[in-house]
């Protein structure tokens, strides 16, 4: 029995360990997340549960810091926020820094996958100079024409793990039922 | 020193003369007939492919673009030569033997640009609206706001070359031709900007005129809206496939010289149908160019990447990038057959002169 439970135990924390993996980001609020303001150009408003980047969408930016995440199983990220006002209709990229701030994974999406609703989106991974999992830092980078703009409500960055790691949430769940069933019999 | 290779030169190259080195044609993977031999050097000629990256079918991504090789003139008279007369805004061979208009076509526009003395490097289009005579081109007024032509520098006995100007049907086709999306607004639509004089104006091909048009009331007919060698292009490219186009022409013999403004946005086209780094492009050196620990007290360059706008600055010593580590740029690629945005902040309305040499050795 004790073996059971320290099995059942495990596969817990396991599918806890899993579950903590997946959030980078929760929400763009201080002190998880500080703006770096000499990489800024857009227009930053901090509210409760998002994070408001307004301006120019020809380059225009905004970069930040936060704590060290462990993202051990990443594969790609999701972005949920959604698009104030009009939809420039651009392509953007993101950019995620490991903690020395020398290495950086490069992501790119649409804004026309997003709504004036809250959505979430999975970014195209595109290119790294180097692999890491410190991730450190953030920037984002909007790829309009000359002239046009861009309001975009940042709530949440989530990484999304790796296949292997569904595979292994999938079989500690097998595990959990398997082990339930042998309790009941 | 020998520029990379940019990925966008799939380039093929016929040899046309005598070509004393194969420096470009290793620079451009470009191969070589030695078959004919002959006294007077002959620009090289090849080929360049520009890609213009994919959006999504709603989403637009943006690719700067270029056209770094010379068309091929053909017509009567003297397509090179030497000036005999300048005044503020033409140019004059007495002996060049024009046929009147045949240079002034709106349809089919021309450039001159001067290949030796003060004013070497500089171009010119070649105005359509006032018919060139047998002796004399007069020049684009947009081409000679700067300043007038007898501020210059220019004298009797400067070379120059006369070649023809693309234009947006000329680069880009149509929708039948090339790829290029069409639509009827330039929301729905390719769309592409180009800057004359700070100006930038945005153009698209309508599918209901089947044309290209300009973007603005009434879709005036912008078919013939020419593409100077010196400016670059911004293209957004709204369909989800990736747009090549191929251009041929000749390498340039000489270096340019081309105006920047002193304060507001210059869309510089990259030139060359090789790669340079951010230094090369000399562009540090223009008079005025304020450099700074920041980029944020900084002019700035901006050059495009796989749909982003990068930011660089020189501090003085090197260039940097902004971006976070804010690492060192010198060696920043500007790819061939792509363009760089400069944003100077400088207090006057007037321009200031780049001068570029050739960065391959035709020698």
């Amino acid at each position: 029995m004790k073996l059971k439970t320290a099995i059942a135990s495990l596969v817990l924390g396991g599918l806890s360990l899993t579950t903590s993996e997946a959030v980078l980001i929760t929400d763009f609020s201080e002190p998880d997340f500080q703006i770096f303001d000499d990489l800024t150009t857009l227009a930053i408003e901090r509210y409760p549960t998002y994070l408001l980047a307004s301006g120019s969408a020809f380059g225009g930016e905004f970069a930040g810091v936060f704590d060290s995440v462990d993202i051990v199983g990443l594969s790609d990220i999701s972005l949920t926020g959604s698009i104030i006002g009009e939809n420039p209709d651009i392509q953007f990229t993101l950019y995620l820094y490991n903690t020395a701030v020398d290495q950086w994974r490069t992501y790119v999406a649409y804004t026309s996958a997003f709504g004036s609703e809250s959505t979430t989106v999975t970014l195209t991974f595109l290119e790294e100079t180097a692999s890491f999992t410190d991730v450190g830092g953030l920037a984002f980078n909007a790829g309009g024409a000359p002239g046009s703009n861009i309001t975009f409500a940042f709530e949440s960055l989530q990484a999304i793990p790796e296949p292997s790691v569904y595979a292994l949430s999938a079989v500690a769940l097998g595990a959990a039922a398997w082990l339930r069933r042998r309790r009941r019999g | 020193m020998i520029p990379p290779t940019s990925n966008a030169m799939k380039n093929g190259m016929n040899r046309l003369g005598t070509f004393r080195s194969a420096a470009i044609a290793i620079v451009l993977g470009m191969s070589l007939s030695l078959a004919n031999a002959q006294e007077t050097p002959t620009p090289p000629v090849g080929y360049v492919t520009l890609h213009v990256a994919a959006g999504n079918g709603v989403s637009k991504t943006i690719t700067a673009l270029s056209a770094p090789l010379y068309g091929y003139a053909e017509g009567a008279g003297q397509l090179t030569g030497q000036i005999t007369g300048v005044s503020a805004n033409s140019l004059s061979n007495s002996s060049a033997g024009w046929t009147p208009g045949e240079l002034s076509q709106p349809a089919t526009p021309f450039v001159i640009k001067l290949t030796s003395g003060a004013a070497t490097g500089r171009t010119f289009l070649i105005s359509t609206t006032t018919a060139n005579t047998a002796t004399t081109v007069t020049l684009d007024a947009k081409d000679v706001a700067q300043g007038a032509l007898t501020s210059l520098g220019i004298a009797v006995g400067d070379g120059y070359e006369i070649f023809p100007c693309d234009t947006l049907s000329s680069l880009f086709g149509t929708p039948e031709t090339t790829g290029v999306e069409g639509g009827t607004s330039a929301t729905n639509a390719d769309s592409l900007m180009i800057a004359v004089n700070g100006v930038y104006e945005t153009y698209y091909y309508n599918t209901n005129l089947n044309r290209w048009a300009k973007a603005m009331m009434g879709n005036p007919d912008a078919t013939y809206v020419p593409l100077r060698p010196d400016s670059g292009i911004l293209y957004s490219r709204r369909a989800a496939s990736i747009l090549e186009l191929t251009l041929s022409g000749r390498v340039p013999m000489t270096g340019r010289t081309v105006e920047v403004k002193d304060h507001g946005v210059t869309l510089l086209s990259q030139n060359w149908p090789v790669d340079i780094t951010l230094l090369a492009s000399g562009i540090q050196n223009i008079p005025t160019w304020t450099s700074a620990p920041s980029a944020a007290a900084a002019d700035q360059v901006q050059i495009i990447k796989k749909g982003a706008p990068h930011t660089y600055w020189f501090n003085g010593t090197s260039w940097r990038k902004q971006q976070m580590g804010f690492p060192l740029a010198d060696g920043e690629i500007i790819p061939a057959g792509s363009a760089v945005i400069i944003d100077k902040k400088g207090g006057t309305t007037e321009y200031r002169t780049l001068h570029q040499s050739t960065p391959y050795d035709l020698e």
